[in-house]
């Protein structure tokens, strides 16, 4: 464990050059649009900092020659690429956690009441977002988180296993696929073939926090079973 | 003596390219140059040493310890330098150090900031910029930073400029100066290995061609200069590279085949360089042999 939390520091110095000044402009920019205007703001949040400090990791090894550095450092192969899932994970759950927090400090303050110019478009619309219950905005955020997490897990999967340069190919079939899946189902829908009924959840916190917690946990183990199979298949390799 | 690194019948193959029974051993307190033409297996033997490889056969031991079994700990002890820079091309020496620094148990901050300024290397630029020999450098600091047993260097002097050879040589010889390290030194430039080895392995093709001391080497191999038909053909056959040109000969001759030599032919002690280059003729010879006779 000790060493994965030594690479996952490795990756993070990688990047923090890079990627902290934005960093700290967007938490600063999308924390106060959340408390002052909608709570939805806070929801990006996730997908800024996963921008910011997970791409720049991707390719590092091939741009800085690290197959020789990780042939060198006193680690296991394996914990190397394990590293960076967990890395991915607990840095898009740590924004997760925030973007949530936020987001329910915004609806609970409601701060947008006491901006100036209140009939103003932005303003008006920014109101609106407080008629939804808090699960909503913070269901959203939870959201975010998963279809981030995992993203960006499947992405560097495939960047490893196959290689940075087929990644983006490769991600454009599983994007293509998925587009056309959902039109497809969409389709099917409008045409009356399929009847999708999803279950009404109760928007209450009681049901949601455990909801939530239960995602959050799929989620880890989603990203687990990436950094597993890529931890196999990658250490095998010569480097 | 004991050893600090010993290889036994090491063999991996790639493709066309086989490094065949390769067997060496390193004794505490000495300085090995690993050499050969490009091509000749250098590099694959320091990536099997390290695991960066997986050897087909073969066992690699590195202080006592066996090098896959006890990877973790040997790495602890092992400094590395490549020819090309393995570190973050965009962040500073200060910043390396804060990433490398937790791997290691026995990592010196101190050490390693006053090689920099020894080295008059920079600790707030990018090394990216960095030149070749500053880059060399850098890792040289890294390497000795973290009290390093063994220090291999794969093909460091190449593309560095003779100051910068020069003193990466001082800084080897200054390092060995405790008798409970070593030094494995690959290169193909043998006028650093002449400078600051006392062994020397030759590998040629991926086999050994030679192993042992430096001196012995220069030692049991003569050049023979002279007139073809002065040459008997017993002593023809024991030749090495043969080379025959319009106004006379050359090649290399093992010293202990030197009796009985017509004193017409001049014997000259033979250099590492010399030895290379007669072991690369004696196999274009042995081709244009097979091509004769097809």
């Amino acid at each position: 464990m000790k060493d994965m939390l030594t690479l996952m520091r490795f990756d993070f110095m990688l990047v923090r050059s890079i990627a902290l000044p934005v960093l700290v402009a967007a938490v600063l920019l999308l924390t106060l649009g959340s408390l002052l205007l909608t709570p939805y703001a806070a929801c990006y949040l996730v997908a800024i900092v996963a921008t910011m400090f997970i791409v720049p990791l991707m390719g590092s090894e091939d741009r800085n020659g690290f197959s020789k550095l990780y042939g060198i450092l006193p680690v296991t192969r394996q914990s190397i690429p394990r590293a960076r899932f967990l890395y991915i994970f607990l840095l898009c759950l740590t924004t997760e956690a925030y973007s949530v927090l936020i987001a329910a400090l915004s609806h609970a303050l409601q701060l947008v009441r006491y901006m100036p110019g209140q009939d103003s478009p932005m303003i008006v619309m920014a109101r609106k977002a407080f008629e939804d219950p808090v699960t909503t905005p913070v269901g959203t955020c939870v959201g975010t988180f998963l279809i981030i997490v995992i993203a960006f897990s499947y992405m560097e999967m495939m960047g490893q296993l196959l290689g940075r340069e087929n990644e983006f190919k490769v991600i454009l079939i599983t994007l293509a696929v998925l587009t056309a899946l959902t039109f497809a189902f969409l389709h099917l829908v409008d045409l009356g073939v399929i009847e999708p009924r999803l279950p009404e959840l109760p928007a209450t916190l009681a049901f949601r926090i455990p909801l939530w917690l239960g995602l959050n946990l799929a989620a880890g183990a989603i990203v687990a079973v990436f950094g597993g199979i890529t931890a196999a298949r990658v250490s095998v390799r010569e480097l | 003596m004991e050893n600090i690194l010993e290889i036994r019948g090491l063999n991996k193959t790639y493709g066309d390219f086989s490094l065949r029974d390769v067997s060496f051993s390193l004794p505490k307190g000495y300085i090995m140059g690993f050499v050969g033409q490009n091509g000749s297996g250098k590099t694959t033997t320091i990536r099997s040493l390290l695991g960066m490889a997986k050897p087909d056969s073969g066992s690699i031991s590195v202080f006592g310890l066996d090098s896959v079994k006890d990877a973790i700990n040997i790495k602890q002890r092992l400094g590395v330098v490549f020819d090309s820079l393995y570190l973050a091309q965009h962040l500073s020496a200060r910043q390396v150090e804060q990433q490398l620094r937790p791997f290691y148990k026995d990592w010196s901050s101190e050490a390693y900031f006053s090689r920099l300024k020894a080295f008059d290397l920079p600790d707030d630029r990018r090394i990216g910029d960095f030149s070749k020999g500053m880059k060399m450098m850098l890792m040289i600091a890294v390497a000795l930073s973290h009290k390093a047993e063994l220090i291999i260097l794969d093909e460091p002097t190449s593309g560095l400029d003779p100051v910068a050879r020069d003193e990466l040589l001082d800084i080897l010889t200054e390092y060995m100066s405790d008798e409970n390290r070593g030094v494995l030194f690959s290169t193909h430039i043998t006028a650093d290995v002449e400078r600051i080895a006392d062994y020397v392995t030759i590998l040629h093709a991926g086999r050994v061609w030679y192993t042992g001391l430096k001196d012995d080497l220069t030692e049991q191999y003569v050049v023979i200069k002279g007139a073809p038909e002065d040459l008997p053909e017993a002593y023809r056959k024991q030749c090495i590279g043969y080379h025959a040109y319009r106004s006379g000969f050359d090649a290399l001759l093992p010293a202990d085949a030197l009796a009985g030599l017509p004193s017409s032919i001049e014997p000259e002690k033979a250099s590492i360089d010399e030895i290379l280059v007669y072991i690369a003729k004696e196999d274009r010879n042995e081709r244009h042999a097979d091509t004769d006779a097809v």
